[in-house]
């Protein structure tokens, strides 16, 4: 026997709208082209790391998806869309002295193939993370530090998706195991008043990018749309698949899943916009500023992750953990920034989003998959530079392992 | 003046198929050489310099490559649901410190082997082009990454090893067996991988099921799978040998009213397409297939609690001999007991299962009349094609043409690979590729081709009437006949039947047990009459049942299988991933029915009967 739950909205909201919506399959092999382009490009790509004999993996993988949603219901929904992906991804790893493995990771976005074909600037790209490898192989290994810091625009997009993202997801405010971390928020300011968070699955491209999280329709047939999630600081609304909430008894179209999955609400484009910006110059100085106020030598600056993930639970601490892959320091004396290895970016929820003081005006966007419960569906987040007044990095976990005993063989046939 | 251009036209074509057959050949030797250059020389490289100081250096190190090309095709009603080629090289190393007497492998603990947090484990495909040193990369790292490991676990082993009382006879057993240098070259077998017209066999084969509504799921997979295998190590074995398989794997799934989940399923193995019955003869089977699971739908339910002579024939004699005498690391397979880490570790162990039979060498396990040789090289049987045959195995050891394992009733030895065992001195070339869902990766100890005699063969007639005079004497008023077992191979663990992961979970308690019979019969022992039962769960068919033969075939039957095969210390993993579908190729050659005196047969209880669907199959005609 349990006692009463909390939220007592119906299981499955009515909409108003019975959708019809068709789209005619598309001919894959004209968008795609010759495959063996691609493989000569990845091939192209990943030969430069050859070069450097300390790099320990180098690797370019190039994916195509072509996703034919169909979605029937017996309320007369029938829905037939095209979903397409082109993704092309560089990592490479080198493994310091002391074992630790540093990986540097590259990825690039476009629905179609051709809006990939920007092969200089990859080369270019892979170039300058071999530079940064090997800088990293040398880089002075971080202590836990909490103090100033700031976020990348695709470190905040990630720390948001992450942190904020998947607390506002309908759903879990339903769950008595859930964190609930937002539920009785509502009306109340989260967030300094510049800013704003929308969650907009109509968004096609950004800056002439294009967007990950776009989507006409979500998995349970709702047209897919902008929300508002925090407006002017305020927290404003959940993102809504069609299981209702207590205050939001329909869904505003994000109720997705990976194909074979039960949709639940997920995130779209994630992005984050902010009417008091400052340059990035001198979201520098505040943050120098703010790390004299607190006696501190040097910020960290999180430049590049490859990821995070978060516990929303209640058994479990409630805790998120951002995985830079880049990260400065930013000394107070004048100093030139220094790049530092073996950190993680740890916190709570709420008392980071405190601290979140200041954005910059340069966007950057971060296109990735999400997997939850509904399974891998795609995101992105499109975020400026963000300055938090007080972050806390705590040691990655290490690999033990030494470099490898025998030098790379590099020989040519002996026959 | 017509036939004259159709003879040069003919010669024409004759000529440039030689010449293509020709450069093929030059190709795939240009491509040999460069993949077991680069072993060769990675090889070499390594135990002349691989070492850590203070710490045991690599004595041996074996690498193997399979440069394979697959192709996969399931369907369904008539319909394609996925089908895909694929090429890749992927290699296997092995390495080993300390000495042949003694070194890191025969260890068990729960502290090593497991999860080893680092990214160089990665690449253990290799690049599909002849990239000489992109080839020797992906070894470097890999055996860097052996190496590593193996040290540590011949230091956990010496360890353990100090702390435990050893007979004279454990401490003297060495580790792992000399054997002589093989150098052997086998040409490379290709062939045409015809997706289309593989495709368009699959629509026809799976088809036939759009006609049966009472079958509620029904699914076809056609597995291809051709490589060239290379092996090198640094004793100076160098092996390079095709290796192919075809199969063809129909299952289908159904309930009788009462709920009981049936199923029943069409396997087919060969080494080349051409091995694979017409497709007229694989439509009849499977249409006679698709009508006795009908007819198990309606059959009674064996009730009874029956004592007496069963008789197994076809397909479930030779799966009673693959599962009770050559399935995981049981029965007539050698199996070297590891050194343990701690008493955990050996309580862990314990819990493998399975007879182990080396202990009872020299005595008679199965009934006098019956002859068990293994005949790895043989690759037909009177014109049947075997899969189970190979020149050299995956140590690089040269199988014998004959190993007698059982002689008339009398246990001569196990199938070994260059592990010893207390009572195998040297490897009788069983290290038998793992041919899995898509791929073939690593190798286990596993049959080849195993040959089942009788001495005192019967007819098949004198079998039935054998079989009922048995049960007249034990005053029964009928026999069972077994007709099919569940291939182990089948994987069919589907959501229809929740009871198969029961049984699974069971049998990981209990050690290996059988599959369960498909077609069983009750012969009447008054007019000879065979009546079609379900739900009928078979004894005990421990080893002992086999000392007590009443009588077996004098006519042979051919049964290729890929029977599933144990990993891990003593087979510790056998059964840890459920219609994993790996294992070994293997081909049976046995009597075509015999009798076992004594087996009890019961009711199967089922922990849980899923309710029919509730609306009717859309295949019902209207």
């Amino acid at each position: 026997m349990k006692v009463a739950e909390e939220d007592t909205s119906a299981d499955f909201s009515i909409e108003p709208d019975v959708i019809t919506y068709y789209e005619a399959p598309l001919d894959i092999k004209t968008i795609l082209g010759d495959k063996k382009v691609w493989e000569e490009k990845v091939k192209k790509y990943t030969a430069p790391f050859i070069e450097s004999k300390d790099i320990y993996g180098g690797q370019a993988t190039f994916n195509f998806t072509v996703e034919r949603k169909n979605l029937i219901t017996s309320e007369g929904t029938k829905i037939s869309q095209n979903l397409i992906y082109s993704r092309l991804s560089v990592s490479g790893f080198i493994k310091s002295e002391d074992g630790m493995e540093l990986p540097l990771y590259k990825s690039y976005f476009a629905f179609e193939p051709k809006g990939l074909s920007f092969d200089e600037a990859i080369i270019a790209d892979v170039r300058t993370m071999i530079k940064k490898l090997e800088r990293l192989r040398e880089a002075p290994v971080v202590d836990p530090y909490t103090g100033p810091a700031i976020l990348s625009g695709r470190a905040a997009g990630v720390f948001f998706h992450e942190v904020f993202g998947h607390r506002v997801e309908g759903h879990r405010q339903k769950s008595e195991q859930e964190g609930q971390t937002f539920k009785k928020k509502l009306g109340e300011k989260i967030l300094p008043q510049h800013m704003s968070v929308v969650f907009d699955a109509t968004k096609k491209t950004y800056d002439g990018r294009d967007l990950m999280g776009y989507y006409k329709y979500d998995d349970e047939g709702v047209k897919g749309q902008s929300v508002p999630v925090v407006k002017s600081g305020v927290f404003n609304s959940f993102l809504m698949s069609r299981s209702p909430i207590e205050n939001f008894s329909c869904s505003n179209g994000h109720g997705r899943a990976q194909a074979g999955y039960r949709p639940v609400s997920r995130q779209s484009n994630l992005i984050i916009e902010s009417n008091a910006s400052v340059s990035e110059q001198e979201l520098r100085q505040i943050l120098i500023d703010e790390c004299k106020k607190q006696g501190k030598p040097f910020g960290l600056l999180f430049e590049d992750i490859r990821g995070g993930f978060t516990m929303t639970g209640r058994t479990m601490p409630n805790v998120f953990n951002v995985l830079p892959t880049e990260v400065y320091r930013i000394y107070t004396d004048g100093r030139p920034d220094e790049l530092v290895r073996g950190v993680d970016l740890v916190g709570t929820p709420l008392v980071m989003f405190s601290m979140v003081s200041e954005a910059g005006d340069k966007f950057d966007i971060f296109n990735g998959v999400c997997g939850a419960e509904s399974g891998g569906v795609p995101v992105s987040s499109v975020a400026p530079a963000l300055l938090v007044t007080q972050a806390e990095v705590q040691k990655k976990s290490k690999s033990q392992e030494r470099p490898p005993i025998l030098p790379r063989p590099d020989e040519k046939p002996t026959m | 003046m017509k036939n004259k251009n159709i003879i040069i036209s003919l010669i024409l074509i004759f000529s440039f198929l030689a010449i293509s057959a020709l450069s093929l050949f030059a190709q795939n030797q240009a491509t040999r050489d460069i993949i077991q250059g680069a072993m060769r020389d990675e090889i070499k490289r390594n135990i002349d310099k691989l070492r850590l100081e203070n710490l045991q250096d690599p004595f041996f190190i074996s690498y193997t490559i399979h440069d394979a090309r697959t192709m996969e095709i399931t369907a369904s009603l008539g319909s394609i649901i996925n089908s895909n080629k694929n090429h890749y090289r992927n290699h296997h190393v092995r390495l080993m410190v300390g000495d042949y007497n003694l070194n890191d492998e025969n260890y068990f603990d729960l502290t090593g082997g497991g999860y080893r947090q680092t990214m160089l484990r990665g690449a253990d495909r290799l690049p599909l082009e002849d990239n000489y040193s992109g080839i020797r990369r992906a070894l470097w790292i890999a055996t860097d990454n052996l190496y590593k490991s193996a040290t540590e676990s011949f230091e956990r082993k010496k360890a353990a090893l100090e702390q435990q009382t050893l007979s004279e006879e454990d401490k003297a057993l060495a580790d792992f067996s000399k054997t002589e240098v093989v150098k052997q070259k086998s040409p490379p077998i290709e062939f045409d991988m015809d997706q289309e017209k593989w495709e368009k066999i699959a629509r026809e084969l799976s088809g036939i099921f759009t006609d049966y509504s009472d079958i509620y799921s029904s699914q076809l997979r056609i597995f291809f799978y051709q490589s060239d295998i290379f092996f090198t190590n640094s004793e100076g074995t160098e092996t390079n040998k095709p290796l192919s398989l075809v199969a063809v794997q129909i299952n289908a799934s159904t309930q009788a009213e009462d709920g009981e989940p049936l199923k029943d399923h069409v396997i087919y193995y060969g080494a080349m397409p051409g091995d694979l019955p017409p497709l007229k003869s694989m439509k009849d089977e499977i249409i006679e297939t698709v009508k006795s699971l009908i007819a198990l739908k309606s059959a009674p339910v064996f009730e009874d609690s029956y004592t007496g002579p069963v008789m197994f024939s076809n397909q479930a004699t030779a799966e009673f001999f693959a599962q009770r005498l050559f399935s995981g690391s049981s029965g007539l397979i050698s199996s070297r007991k590891p050194v343990v880490g701690d008493p955990r570790a050996a309580s862990f162990l314990n819990r493998g299962g399975g007879e182990q039979l080396e202990d009872r060498i020299d005595t008679r396990i199965i009934s006098r009349d019956i002859t068990i040789k293994a005949l790895p090289t043989m690759d037909n049987f009177s014109g049947e094609k075997l899969i189970g045959g190979y020149q050299v195995d995956e140590e690089g050891v040269k199988p014998p043409e004959e190993v007698v394992l059982v002689e008339r009733g009398v246990l001569k030895t196990l199938l070994s690979n260059r592990i010893l065992t207390k009572k195998i001195s040297q490897s009788n070339g069983h290290e038998r590729p793992l041919v899995g869902a898509g791929t073939v990766s690593s190798s286990g100890l596993g049959p080849s081709v195993i040959n089942v005699t009788s001495s005192n063969g019967m007819t098949e007639t004198e079998l039935k009437q054998e079989l009922i005079q048995l049960a007249k004497d034990e005053g029964l008023e009928y026999a069972i006949l077994v007709k099919k077992i569940k291939s182990p191979i089948s994987g069919q663990v589907r959501r229809l039947d929740p009871m198969a992961f029961l049984t699974m979970s069971r049998r990981s308690q209990q050690g290996p047990s059988f599959t369960e019979p498909i077609l069983v019969y009750r012969v009447f022992v008054k007019d000879g009459r065979e009546e079609l039962v379900r739900s009928v769960k078979l004894g005990s068919l421990s080893i002992s049942t086999l000392r007590r033969i009443s009588g077996a075939s004098e006519k042979q039957v051919v049964y290729n299988t890929v029977v599933p095969t144990a990993s891990g210390p003593m087979g510790l993993f056998s059964f840890a991933s459920p219609g994993s579908n790996r294992g070994i190729a293997a081909s049976f050659i046995v009597p075509k029915s015999l009798i076992l005196e004594e087996l009890e047969v019961e009711n199967t209880k089922r922990d849980y009967t899923p309710k029919l669907p509730v609306v009717a199959s859309p295949l019902v005609k209207k």
